[in-house]
């Protein structure tokens, strides 16, 4: 699908339709159709908007189903756009497989986290229909980050997600959890902003230079560099690390995570922290590599203190939120470990782990969905809720078991291998104490998965029917599709990680 | 031929019949328990098919099968039979129908879960001991913790459940995390894990010695060797009946299974570098557990630290290097599978009918259990290692090879066998003979049908291969000779 529209094609378009001397940006604007497209519908919704009531519940649906359509159709779009690596608008944007890629994963994402949060949306009574707009916004800002060839469009495209998310953040306004979490993310979020911003100018004051592929070559030829670039490249990382929600900057996650309502909490789980991600990868493997042996020393402080808060703290939480919230910090250390290893094997696992992670944790939402809106307040060891689900729904306190230890990574699960490709990749560039401690770690977490696995799974006397209602089919089907996927991975060929690998051949030779 | 079907019949049925098995209706317990019963009985035919077509006087493996998962990180499942992993799974295949049948009546709520999870364990340990890659050995040794977790919070007796099935949990797991740290060492090394390529490396003594440590951590903690045996009477008192008859009659030979597959043909320098110490550890073992057991008044914990001091026996004689006490050792891990997860068949009788495991409850069966007191007499007879059951030979033959490579040993040793009479008839006195007590009298009844066809099968055997005693130890000779040869000491 790919190589449908090769760049000789399209030129060939442009010379039978309408001559060659035409606008410079013509080609420009071909390349941003899905972006494009999503501008209209934005605008399109602004004014639906106006003129309906917002107290107008039934349109929700509605909306909501827009909302997917429009992602599908950018995903068609940017399936569509031809492979090559080129600059627009005068290197301010660039377009590359890499770029490509990322974009088409970060669709899928938000539509993924959005088609299994559709019932629970639907369910909350008091919602503002704006949040929709804000949604398509966010992921606008993202494809735009993931495209920026210039570090004014990283600039505005972070700010364009960062303010999204801290309105999303607020818009459910029932509970005083959600406040607090709008606040503390919002003053939070501004000063990794201006962090990044400052880090910015300061190596636009030393060099010169804003364009990202100048600045790769700049550094890489210029021997005699300053300390003020090193100091804003670090600052840059600290924001990019704090909006990952890494170690030493990680205290808004649980609480923010905590505060919001579990559509929002699932979107802010995986979609902008992966798109930072990808940005880190871009960043530290298209542009500062020049800098490798410094990040691999900032880095490992992050992993380190990542590893440990993450998981230490994990075990003493009492609620589902809060303990998926510091359980993603442990699996952040992980993930930047194999970033920062600079091998083949660590990048491949690193995708792996990413894919993993989500396929894992997708249907652990979709289960913490279905126990409704306590969720958000509900206790870990409540022997209300877990202890009699397994008489209620026994496939899916199954399903429930399957993925927890799968996240925890035991064999024969998924969630084994993506810790086991890290782990091998870490040992086969002899860090053998990197190795020890990762395994040191994985150690603890077993026992906080451990501790719901055994709360869910000892047997008891009195047993309370709570409620019985039915899971929604589309929810089911993720659920049990995953779950599958993570209990009969090892008895087949990885044909994903043989993709990921070609997608990694790809991208470096 | 018949070895490719048979291999893809004990893969795929287990398989089958857990899909079948989560497809019936949870309150259809009769369906279940057959449905679970049947696919162990089918396995157990193809295991007999599967046994008469191994040849073994040849030495490498009859068949190996394999596909690669991953070629990037060069990630293969290999499986291979040969006599040692045959006579293991065929413990394995002739043990689960019995556990089946002793949970009959005893599971009475969550019945598909359990069978499920019984099958589960049958799947996993069939393809541990065929494993021939050191991966997916890992996989389905790590994996067998799932089920095992599961059982044992789920339907274990008290709320010390909890705490013995971490303890399980995590010993377990610790060590066999460190043995996959090796497992990673030497596939970066050598690029495969095949085990069939990796016996021929040329790892320095050094190096050996790590890797060796590696791996003796998870098989000394399945053992349990000395520092790490808390967790097995835990477990054992904790677990319902028919996975404390896998415990013991299983999962715990897979440590000596490993060192005897892994540590002897990948590591043979370092083997017999740490033979001495693994020894000394191993002594401790059964004079700390000979004299703990005297003070036991939990009758499942008693035979637990009873399964240690046997365990250790065994190891002690693996680590001989004679020929008499190899073959000795193996032939009582096979036996002692058998008398250990008898007598805790025995023992789950006894519970089922009243609720307890503490010796001073029962006082005088053999007035109204006559059945039962005499087959509960063979199983300690057995446990003592008496001539004519089959716990004498093995313990004869590590006798004799331990004492043609040190007299001092075995005088140590010896204890073992001395503390071993001593508190079995102490035991079997204790419960069957004495006085009535009122207690008793609540409900009585000797063994019934389903009982006695779940005893009788392992009698049968422990007579068979006590009386006949080179049925089992001739197909295992040119095994010995071919560790023997490999670790130099031919």
């Amino acid at each position: 699908m790919f190589n449908f529209f090769t760049i000789e094609n399209i030129n060939c378009f442009i010379l039978n339709s309408k001559g060659y001397y035409m606008f410079v940006f013509n080609l420009d604007f071909f390349f941003l159709l899905p972006e494009i497209f999503l501008i209209i519908v934005l605008l399109v919704l602004l004014v639906n908007l106006l003129t309906y009531l917002r107290t107008n519940y039934v349109l929700l649906h509605y909306f909501l189903n827009l909302l997917l359509f429009t992602l599908i159709i950018s995903l068609l779009l940017l399936l569509n756009t031809p492979l090559t690596n080129i600059d627009l608008f005068y290197g301010s944007i660039n377009i590359s497989l890499y770029s490509l890629v990322t974009k088409i994963v970060i669709i899928i994402l938000s539509t993924i986290c959005i088609i299994i949060s559709y019932n629970y949306i639907l369910s909350l009574k008091d919602i503002i229909l704006e949040f929709i707009i804000l949604y398509i916004l966010a992921i606008l800002g993202m494809c735009f980050l993931l495209n920026s060839g210039d570090f004014i469009m990283v600039v505005l495209s972070i700010e364009l997600i960062s303010f999204c998310l801290y309105t999303l953040s607020c818009t459910y306004k029932k509970s005083w959890f959600t406040i607090e979490a709008g606040l503390k993310y919002f003053v939070l979020g501004s000063l990794a902003s201006g962090l990044l911003a400052f880090g910015i100018s300061l190596i636009y004051c030393y060099t010169g230079i804003l364009n990202l592929t100048s600045l790769s070559v700049y550094l890489l030829y210029n021997t005699e560099i300053n300390l003020c670039v090193y100091i804003g490249l670090f600052l840059i990382f600290i924001a990019l690390l704090f909006k990952v929600g890494a170690a030493p900057f990680h205290f808004w996650v649980a609480d923010v995570y905590e505060g919001l309502p579990l559509h929002l909490t699932v979107f802010f789980f995986f979609v902008p922290k992966f798109t930072i991600l990808f940005f880190i990868f871009k960043l530290i493997f298209f542009v500062f590599f020049y800098f490798y042996v410094d990040l691999q020393i900032f880095f490992f402080f992050s992993i380190f203190l990542s590893l440990f808060i993450g998981n230490f703290s994990a075990i003493l939480q009492t609620k589902f939120k809060r303990l998926f919230a510091y359980s993603a910090i442990g699996h952040i250390g992980f993930i930047f470990t194999s970033f920062f290893l600079y091998s083949l094997e660590g990048l491949s696992s690193f995708f792996f782990y990413l894919f993993v992670y989500f396929i894992n944790m997708i249907p652990i939402f979709i289960i913490l969905m279905y126990f409704g809106e306590k969720s958000t307040s509900l206790k870990r060891n409540s022997p209300l809720f877990l202890r009699s689900f397994l008489e209620i729904n026994p496939i899916l306190v199954l399903c429930f078991t399957i993925l927890l230890l799968s996240l925890g990574g035991l064999p024969p699960l998924l969630g084994f291998f993506s810790k086991f490709f890290i782990i091998f990749s870490t040992l086969s560039l002899s860090y053998y104490l990197l190795a020890f401690l990762l395994i040191l770690v994985s150690c603890f977490s077993f026992y906080y998965y451990l501790q719901i696995v055994a709360f869910i799974w000892a047997r008891r006397n009195n047993t309370i029917k709570l409620f019985s209602q039915e899971l929604k089919t589309s929810d089911a089907f993720f659920l049990i599709y995953f779950t599958v996927f993570t209990l009969f991975f090892f008895f087949f060929p990885f044909y994903i990680l043989d993709f990921i690998q070609y997608f990694i051949i790809l991208l470096f030779f | 031929m018949i070895l490719n079907i048979g291999f893809f019949l004990l893969n795929i049925i287990p398989i089958v019949f857990m899909g079948f098995l989560l497809l019936t209706n949870p309150l259809y317990f009769r369906r279940i328990k057959q449905i679970a019963f049947v696919c162990s009985l089918l396995l157990l035919l193809i295991y007999l098919f599967l046994f008469f077509e191994v040849n073994c006087f040849f030495l490498p493996f009859q068949k190996t099968h394999g596909f690669n998962l991953n070629v990037f990180f060069n990630i293969n499942y290999v499986i291979g039979l040969d006599i040692i992993n045959l006579l293991f799974i065929g413990l394995t295949l002739i043990l689960m129908p019995l556990c089946i049948l002793i949970s009959w009546d005893s599971i009475y709520f969550r019945v598909k879960w359990f069978f499920f999870y019984l099958l589960l364990i049958e799947f996993f340990l069939i393809n541990v001991f065929l494993s021939l890659d050191l991966i997916p050995f890992y996989i389905f040794f790590e994996g067998l913790l799932i089920p095992l977790f599961l059982l044992i919070i789920g339907w274990g007796s008290r709320e010390r459940r909890i705490h013995a099935s971490f303890m399980l949990f995590f010993y377990t797991l610790i060590g066999s995390l460190l043995m996959l740290i090796a497992i990673i060492f030497l596939h970066s090394t050598y690029g495969t894990t095949n085990l069939y390529i990796l016996r021929h490396n040329n790892l320095s003594e050094y190096r050996q010695i790590f890797l060796w440590l590696a791996f003796f951590f998870s098989f000394g903690a399945k053992i349990p060797m000395m520092p790490f045996h808390i967790w097995l009477p835990e477990a054992h008192v904790e677990a319902p009946t028919a996975c404390s008859v896998l415990l013991a009659g299983i999962l715990l030979k897979l440590g000596t299974y490993g060192f005897l597959r892994f540590s002897f043909l990948l590591f043979p320098k370092a083997t017999v570098f740490f033979s001495t110490n693994l020894k000394v550890l191993a002594l401790m073992a059964i004079i700390y557990c000979s004299f703990v057991i005297i003070r036991q008044v939990d009758i499942k914990k008693i035979i637990a630290y009873s399964s240690i001091i046997h365990m250790n026996f065994a190891l002690l004689g693996l680590f001989t290097f004679n020929v008499q006490a190899i073959s000795g050792s193996i032939f009582l891990m096979l036996s002692h599978g058998l008398v250990s997860s008898g007598l805790f068949i025995c023992v789950g009788f006894i519970y089922d009918r009243y609720h307890t495991r503490l010796f001073q409850y029962y006082n005088g069966l053999v007035t109204y259990m006559p059945l039962y007191s005499t087959i509960l007499f063979f199983f300690f007879l057995a446990n003592m290692g008496f001539p004519g059951t089959c716990g004498f030979p093995g313990e004869f033959l590590i006798t004799i090879g331990v004492f043609e490579h040190r007299p001092l040993t075995i005088i140590y040793g010896g204890i073992s066998l001395i503390f071993c009479g001593i508190y079995s008839i102490w035991l079997y006195n204790r419960i069957v003979f004495s006085y009535l007590k009122p207690y008793n009298f609540k409900l009585f009844a000797d063994l019934n049908i389903r009982e006695l066809c779940v005893i009788v099968p392992l009698l049968c055997l422990l007579f068979f291969f006590g009386l006949d005693t080179t049925c089992i130890s001739h197909l295992y000779d040119v095994f010995v000779y071919f560790i023997l040869v490999k670790l130099d000491i031919y």
